[in-house]
């Protein structure tokens, strides 16, 4: 008869985070915020701010427009929404 | 007796020294939008001895431009990359000028700026801005861009600042005071926030940020 282990082994998930549903302390315009899981565009919509009038700067690199549905917050990450105001 | 180049330079020279005006003159700067911001931050960087200034603006000179941008009643109607390139060629005649009358898309954008060491941002309308900020930042790493936000209203001018958001990418102005919100434009604001910007483009250039 085969033997079958109890446990099966994981695999390790890229999407961790979203899976444990712990904790992703995430520093946006310098307030820590636990937002586990959420993708940029998540994020953004429950704010205030027109997502035509913004760059976000992820860990030292702006995220292009094109990626911030894709954009998933990892535990650690320092953001800045920058809101450009009118007039020049 | 108008001053020849030579002369024009060593005058430089003799205010910011050698070294720093050989990094001035053989710096190329982007102005994005010549108006109240623009065309006092290209004459600012021009007078420094700057070596090449890229000016672009679709738009021409208006009656309503008159009480901040620097223009002369004389040149209402002429397209602003002339009217500037015209002052310009009395105030500080030496920086070589490429300019487009042309409106800035994400697609035009890196082949227009793609000589540019320095691009300063300096729209009038938010989305523009953001569209030009995210396009430098993503798909032009390694340029500086100095972009602007909030400068309308007659509050304080010592809540114009340059702020430093990540390496290569500077914002000057409050972050706060729309030009929708209330006042509007007042000169002497935006003076300030443009020479914030210029005297950014300057320190950028001369290695001191």
């Amino acid at each position: 008869m085969e033997q079958m282990s109890c446990t099966k082994k994981e695999e390790p998930d890229e999407d961790a985070n979203e899976n444990t549903g712990g904790e992703t302390m995430v520093k946006i315009n310098g307030e820590d915020r636990n937002l586990a899981g959420m993708t940029l565009t998540q994020y953004l919509a429950g704010t205030n701010y027109n997502p035509k009038r913004i760059a976000v700067e992820r860990n030292g690199e702006i995220v292009p427009k094109a990626r911030y549905e894709e954009t998933i917050f990892q535990d650690g990450d320092h953001i800045e929404v920058v809101s450009f105001v009118g007039g020049g | 007796m108008f001053p020849t180049k030579e002369e024009w330079n060593r005058a430089l020279e003799e205010r910011h020294g050698k070294e720093i005006q050989e990094k001035f003159a053989g710096a190329v700067v982007a102005v994005c939008g010549l108006g109240g911001l623009g065309s006092n931050i290209a004459i600012a960087l021009a007078r420094a001895g700057i070596g090449k200034l890229i000016l672009i603006d679709f738009d021409k000179v208006d009656l309503t431009n008159l009480h901040r941008q620097q223009y002369k009643p004389a040149q209402i109607g002429m397209y602003k990359t002339e009217a500037l390139a015209e002052n310009l060629s009395e105030i500080a005649p030496y920086s070589a000028l490429e300019t487009y009358n042309i409106m800035l898309t994400e697609e035009n954008v890196p082949e227009l700026l793609k000589e540019a060491d320095v691009i300063c941002e300096t729209f009038d309308n938010p989305e523009c801005k953001a569209i030009l900020a995210n396009v430098v930042l993503s798909d032009m790493y390694g340029k500086y861009l100095i972009a602007s936000s909030g400068m309308a209203g007659l509050g304080s001018a010592n809540s114009i600042q340059t702020r430093k958001v990540m390496k290569y990418f500077y914002i000057c102005g409050d972050e706060i005071s729309d030009v929708e919100a209330g006042m509007g434009l007042v000169s002497s604001r935006v003076m300030v926030c443009a020479a914030h910007q210029a005297h950014c483009v300057l320190r950028i250039i001369a290695n001191k940020e």
